[in-house]
């Protein structure tokens, strides 16, 4: 059944296309501030048909290698069903937002957070400075640039495009930092010579690389720019975090006389239920 | 604040995150002051570590590429992600003005800082006399003194234990300055290296403000201006002051109980002239010629005596004056520091004279207990201070039979007669005895064995602290005591500096 498998996966790395157009480029010393923005989200409460999350929104600064900025903005969201829509209303900001399902409704919104965050930050900045963002960008201007972590993107094979990217330029710039365009401001980036990985880059000008690698040095993840892992950190909702928010909300709706348990309860059910059968 | 704790329990270590470009040493004391219970936890740090929220894995890596390939790499925000961890054990924790054994550890993230003086104002009302000052790390807070409570302290009896130069002798010296200063107490100092006294050239207690309530006693003492001579008349003498001390058989004990019973205080006299056939015949023949003959030759070699049967300090001759005993008793009843100087004499004899003043002192502080409790109470409590103590007190000697060292350790603080034994080399006496030494005064050990044996017998827990004792330098000292909330770092006063010191404290009198 393997060989079967194996045989199939061959199909996949038949090579269709050769990338060939690899460009190395070279270290460079930032002038201005790095920044990274990064938001986290999460279901603190899930009422079944209704719930409530909360979504930190951090920026950090680099000047060189000393940290200049750090903030963090907390949000709390509530979404609900209305006929077929979920409405989520956005605190303390106040915006309304419309999303498919109750589920993602959090992560629609630190999108939003996260793009507002970059245009204020942006607005902020100077020329020398660079705004780093976790995924691709909404907001694209000379500085901003958007670092994915992971991509679905497929060459006519079928193979990864950036596993085939990223086999054929480690080959051909061995120990070097190199970089693939494949178009619409989007780049296949290597950042530090002896990382194994790759990432997708947007940015409109491919002469910030240099920079990024300044800044992707840091033995955690040698190849990924640091800032980022900093601002993941400090955004992240973590799971005690969580649960501190849960018994805050609940105890704060008691003493108003609402027992939220009950809504939980239903909504607990379901995701026990769901937890079995994914097991 | 230099730090906060991360972790812990109460039967391990505590752990502190120290702040970045804090210096903390392995011995310093931390102070974690929980602001919710109003606790003060007092913390000493035995170990400091390195660490990294970066996988280690990560970091032999790049040391490896960096110094394999000079490869490039860059740290960033280094200071939160390395940092250093130091463990700490909880000595005591305060509660409303008191303090209580560690049965509990501060809370995660209490702050922790370095010792300030108000924090130990409780030393100063612990004890009087001074020793030293605080030593925290390598560093001395000269503001903080430490001082000793005589009262208790002394007749529970002391070790002074280090290797050789590193201030045993120094440290005796100023805690006998303090026991003066005070005035209620006596000492005897049976002193091989004539340190002590202090000559010309180098200072001693001599050179000390109270030097008229000192009383030195020397073989030598004609030369020197208000000195006793060491003269003993064999007369004086009991077979007790040799059991346990010379090298005697059980025969030969047997032999020295007989001479006395039958002669009096003329025993050794006879038992050095007397013809070895009459002596023989004297005892019914139960005493070998042999015995005799060999206790006759021992005698005169341990008291160091001639053909005429007169020595440096023992004589046969005849005391016509008081004896040198009755001179000691007074000198103690008079709450002086009395040294007797034994650096021309041989091990031997040098032992035997101690032994015979210190069965007297026993006998006579047991007598008074006995008979006479107002005199008893009038009596001050004495130090004994003895030099290279394994001599007297060593698994070896000790298996001869009982000597008045082993009666002092082990009864003397019913009678008020405590003994400050100096070595380099604890772990040649036996264990029961080191526990008897309450008080420990560690200063340098480089030997395994012998911190073991000092850490197995101390009352407070030391176990911890093996690391530090091994590395005192030169007059750093660890004090352990029942009487000390907690073992004590010291860094020991230089003693020649320490008389200047208390001089000055003296407020001048002007007189006429
Ligand atoms: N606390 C101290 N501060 C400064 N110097 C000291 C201190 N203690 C000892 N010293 C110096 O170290 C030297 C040795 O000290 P000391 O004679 O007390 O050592 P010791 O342990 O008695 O040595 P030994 O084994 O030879 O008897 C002396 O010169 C003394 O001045
Ligand atoms: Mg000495």
């Amino acid at each position: 059944m393997l060989k079967e498998l194996i045989n199939e996966i061959k199909n996949i790395y038949v090579q269709k296309e050769i990338p060939k157009e690899f460009f190395e480029f070279q270290l460079l010393e930032p002038k201005g501030i790095v920044y990274a923005v990064d938001g986290g989200s999460s279901i603190i409460f899930d009422g079944g048909s209704w719930c409530i999350s909360k979504i930190k929104v951090g920026v950090v600064g680099y000047k060189g290698k000393k940290r200049v900025v750090e903030k963090i903005k907390t949000f709390y969201a509530l979404s609900k069903k209305d006929n077929e829509h979920i409405t989520t209303k956005i605190m303390p900001e106040g915006k309304i937002m419309k999303s498919k399902n109750l589920e993602d409704a959090h992560n629609d919104v630190r999108t939003f957070l996260e793009a507002k965050e970059v245009k204020e930050l942006y607005s902020k900045t100077s020329a020398d400075d660079i705004i780093l963002v976790d995924g691709p960008t909404e907001v694209l201007k000379k500085n901003i640039v958007g670092v994915n972590k992971t991509s679905r993107l497929r060459a006519k094979s079928g193979r990864s495009l950036i596993g085939l990217i990223n086999e054929f330029g480690s080959k051909k710039l061995k120990g070097k930092m190199w970089y693939y365009e494949i178009g619409n401001n989007e780049y296949i980036v290597k950042l530090h010579p002896k990382s194994k990985f790759c990432y997708k880059i947007t940015a409109l000008s491919k002469e910030l690389f240099g920079v990024l690698a300044y800044f992707s040095r840091d033995p955690e993840i040698v190849g990924y720019p640091y800032p980022l892992i900093k601002v993941d950190k400090i955004a992240r909702v973590k799971e005690d975090e969580k649960k501190m928010e849960n018994n805050k909300i609940k105890l704060m709706a008691k003493k108003e006389g609402l027992i939220l348990d009950y809504d939980e309860n239903a909504a607990i059910m379901h995701s026990l239920l769901d937890k079995r059968m994914y097991r | 604040m230099i730090g906060k704790i991360v972790g812990g329990s109460v039967g391990e270590k505590v752990i502190i995150r120290i702040k970045s470009g804090e210096r903390v040493d392995v011995g310093d004391i931390l102070i974690a002051e929980d602001k919710e219970t109003k606790e003060k936890f007092f913390l000493k740090v035995v170990n400091i570590n390195i660490s990294s929220l970066i996988a280690r894995q990560f970091i032999e890596e790049m040391a490896g590429q960096n110094l394999e390939s000079g490869e490039d790499f860059e740290i960033f925000d280094s200071q939160e992600r390395f940092y250093r961890l130091c463990e700490a054990k909880v000595l005591k924790i305060k509660r409303d003005g008191k303090f209580y054994p560690p049965r509990t550890i501060p809370n995660f993230f209490t702050d922790v800082r370095k010792i300030e003086k108000e924090d130990l104002d409780f030393i100063k009302q612990e004890g009087e006399i001074p020793i030293g000052h605080l030593r925290l790390g390598t560093k001395k807070v000269s503001e903080i003194k430490i001082n000793l409570p005589a009262n208790k302290l002394i007749s529970h009896h002391m070790l002074v234990v280090a290797a050789t130069g590193k201030g045993k002798s120094n440290f005796a010296k100023v805690f006998l300055s303090g026991l003066l200063e005070l005035g209620e107490y006596s000492a005897v100092v049976f002193d091989p290296h004539n340190e002590y006294y202090g000559g010309k050239g180098t200072k001693g207690l001599k050179h000390h403000h109270l030097n008229n309530r000192i009383l030195y006693i020397s073989p030598k003492a004609r030369e020197i201006p208000g000195a006793e001579e060491l003269k003993i008349h064999v007369e004086d003498l009991e077979p007790d002051d040799f059991f346990g001390i010379a090298d005697l058989s059980q025969a030969q004990q047997e032999a020295l109980s007989l001479l006395k019973k039958k002669y009096n205080e003329n025993w050794i006299k006879h038992l050095l002239e007397e013809k070895i056939e009459k002596l023989i015949e004297e005892f019914d023949k139960k005493v070998s010629g042999v015995t005799f003959a060999t206790l006759r030759r021992k005698m005169q070699h341990v008291l160091e005596l001639d053909e005429s049967g007169r020595g440096l300090v023992f004589t046969i001759e005849k005391r016509e004056d008081t004896s040198i005993y009755n001179i000691i008793k007074q000198g103690i009843k008079q709450r002086k520091i009395i040294i007797i100087d034994t650096s021309s004499v041989g091990e031997e004899a040098e032992k035997i004279i101690a032994s015979s003043i210190l069965n007297k002192l026993f006998t006579s502080y047991r007598y008074a207990k006995q008979k006479d409790e107002v005199e008893f109470n009038n009596l001050p409590e004495v130090l004994v201070v003895f030099e290279e103590a394994p001599r007297v007190l060593g698994k070896e000697v000790l298996a001869k039979g009982v000597n008045v060292f082993e009666k002092i350790a082990r009864e003397g603080r019913k009678f008020k007669i405590g003994l400050c034994a100096i070595t380099q080399m604890p772990s040649l006496i036996p264990a029961e005895i080191l526990s008897q030494m309450n008080t420990k005064v560690i200063l340098g050990l480089p030997a395994p064995a012998d911190r073991k044996a000092v850490i197995n017998s101390s009352a407070q827990n030391i176990s911890d602290e093996d690391v530090e004792i091994q590395i005192l330098d030169m007059g750093e000292a660890l004090v352990t005591s029942p009487f000390v909330k907690f073992p004590l770092p010291v860094k020991i006063f230089k003693f020649e500096e320490q008389i200047k010191r208390l001089q000055k404290d003296v407020p001048d009198i002007a007189i006429g």
